[in-house]
């Protein structure tokens, strides 16, 4: 589903040159469930945003669904990024301004072909997945943390992606509620066959998925 | 979408209070300044119902002479004056056109009371001044003997008073006294950005002070301004000084320097404003756009691609204009409604000042709202997440 080939990725001011990622190989199955574990600055989260298509690789091969993305435009980027993946950050990034319910919607927006009934139709289906089919008039502000993740969770599968990539997504929450939401990530895995690649670093929840990948000094390291 | 950025800017009305507000001052003064010149301008391309320019305006200064000589110094001079070779015909009148126009008059017509304007005129002023008559005659000398004022109404008089009656031969009352309208003239104007004045020609009641000359040379400034001097010393009296010799073609120069020095100053203050609004409006929106950076990147990971970014705030601005205007344009049109702005702008023009107005300030908030837009769709989604 996922094939990272030679990643390289460097930054480069006038004076210093930083490795963030070095000569990265991975393959994540169709369905598969994976942690990316390591310290902080390893490169977990910028490995995932090349593999969300928010950051271009300095060298190396990124194919997803068997289609080679890295050299796809700005454009085709967007289209693909809305088609066939889902994010979810540990900060939830809802808009505050619109209601859960808007939130959820937001991916399908710039979807073409999709009516307004038909995009209030899979937000209120996709809330009725994470529990919450009784908030949808709520606005971010008046939820828990717990629920604002679930939210945004909603918002990551009402456009059915193939992927879901999720960026510490229980690092803002207490255990109990840690715990529901990763949950409710194995739920849709199971049911729903996506794939979800998650950087995490509680061990206690990476011991949940199916592979564990650990990073250090922008190197795999097993 | 549009439902989706009225969503948002409803729920960020405060946030956005004073954009609105600008755009509603943006849009009153608009509206004041177009309004008001609008039909101003318009002007400049309608007759001005007479011919300015073979006339000569003169005027003797009788400030030095005595009260009980004033009339007959004054036949005197017109009498000289009347013997100047180049000179056609001469007209004593109250109304000089780009200078002094005529005072306002109430006059009853079938018990109703109307406010039209008076210009004290005499029986000459027709053909000096070229004016033509839609219907009737000029009053002559033989009329002034009567006990009836004669009197001769302006085309858009009778229109508006008299409708589909025909006004000639009809008495009406001029401060209480009796006249009988005898001729129906073409409208005219004061000046050539002036509106038209319905009013009314009437015989002279008092020593009219002014005189203009009909003259086919009255581009040959000096020769007539020299013969014109000539003829005021000749009358005899030292006191006697002239104030005006000089040729209408002249006088209105002076009156549209006049006017456009008005303009100039409208136009640098509407520049002013404008270039304010325009800081004022691109200041903000790229504040409140700066302070949006996270969810622009948002929106980028969600599947928007940037010609979808820029195109949405650029919608919002729309939106936004829509919203701060609205008010304004409401104002306007109930204004308009209550025929405040008469005579000084009509429906039609206050109706395309509305349109110029609200048109211009979409413009202004593209142009305002364009680079920020751009800047905000060239934004690296995963950096401006994290920009709180």
């Amino acid at each position: 589903m996922i094939k990272l080939t030679d990643i390289e990725k460097i930054y480069r001011t006038n004076t210093i040159e930083t490795t963030a990622l070095n000569k990265i190989n991975i393959n994540i199955d169709k369905g598969e469930f994976v942690a990316i574990m390591g310290p902080s600055g390893c490169g977990k989260s910028t490995l995932l945003n090349i593999i969300g298509l928010l950051d271009a690789p300095t060298g190396g091969m990124i194919n997803i669904d068997n289609q080679a993305v890295t050299s796809l435009s700005r454009k085709k980027l967007a289209v693909f990024r809305n088609l066939k993946l889902g994010f979810i950050f540990q900060s939830y990034h809802l808009i505050n301004d619109l209601s859960v319910i808007d939130n959820v919607e937001l991916p399908l927006l710039y979807r073409s072909g999709i009516s307004g009934a038909e995009r209030r139709k899979r937000a209120m289906e996709a809330l009725g997945k994470v529990g919450l089919g009784a908030r949808t008039k709520h606005y971010p502000n008046q939820l828990s943390g717990g629920q604002r993740q679930r939210v945004a969770i909603a918002r990551a599968i009402i456009g059915n992606p193939e992927i879901l990539l999720a960026d510490e997504p229980t690092g803002n929450l207490d255990s109990a509620m840690g715990d529901e939401v990763m949950n409710l990530m194995l739920h849709l895995n199971k049911t729903d066959g996506t794939t979800i690649v998650m950087v995490t670093h509680d061990a206690h929840m990476a011991k949940k998925t199916q592979r564990i990948i650990h990073f250090f000094d922008g190197q795999q390291v097993s | 979408m549009i439902l989706h950025l009225f969503k948002m800017i409803l729920k960020r009305k405060k946030t956005y209070f004073f954009l609105f507000l600008q755009l509603f001052v943006a849009f009153m003064a608009l509206f004041l300044v177009m309004g008001l010149n609008m039909k101003k301008f318009s002007n400049y391309f309608q007759p001005l119902g007479y011919n300015y320019e073979d006339v000569w305006l003169v005027e003797p200064d009788f400030q030095n002479v005595p009260e009980d000589k004033k009339a007959e110094y004054n036949n005197l001079i017109l009498e000289k004056l009347r013997t100047i070779k180049e000179v056609e015909l001469v007209s004593a009148a109250q109304v000089i056109p780009f200078q002094q126009w005529g005072s306002e008059e109430k006059i009853t017509y079938k018990k109703q009371i109307i406010k039209a304007l008076k210009f004290e005129v005499d029986e000459h002023y027709k053909d000096v001044m070229d004016i033509s008559l839609v219907e009737g005659r000029w009053f002559t000398a033989n009329d002034y003997v009567l006990n009836t004022i004669p009197v001769v109404v302006t085309r858009d008089l009778a229109e508006r008073d008299f409708k589909n009656d025909s006004p000639l031969g009809k008495t009406i009352l001029i401060g209480g006294k009796k006249a009988l309208i005898v001729g129906i003239s073409e409208a005219i104007r004061e000046n050539t950005s002036a509106n038209l004045t319905p009013g009314f020609f009437m015989p002279l009641q008092t020593a009219a002070g002014k005189y203009l000359l009909k003259s086919e040379n009255t581009e040959n400034f000096q020769l007539l301004e020299d013969k014109v001097r000539k003829s005021v010393t000749s009358v005899g009296a030292a006191e006697i000084q002239i104030k005006q010799n000089i040729s209408l073609t002249l006088v209105k120069k002076y009156a549209h320097k006049i006017d456009y020095i008005q303009l100039s100053i409208t136009f640098v203050v509407f520049i002013f404003l404008l270039v304010n609004i325009f800081l004022g409006i691109s200041g903000m929106f790229s504040y409140n756009l700066s302070k949006r950076k996270a969810e622009v990147g948002l929106r980028v990971i969600m599947g928007a691609s940037p010609s979808q970014i820029l195109m949405q705030f650029l919608g919002e601005s729309m939106v936004l204009t829509t919203l701060g205007i609205l008010p304004g344009v409401l104002i306007a049109a109930q204004m308009l409604i209550m025929q405040y702005f008469e005579p000084y702008t009509n429906e039609y023009y206050g109706i395309l000042s509305i349109l110029f107005s609200a048109l211009f300030l979409y413009l202004l908030m593209l142009s305002c709202a364009f680079y920020p837009s751009l800047k905000a769709a060239r934004l690296n989604p995963s950096d401006a997440l994290h920009e709180e």
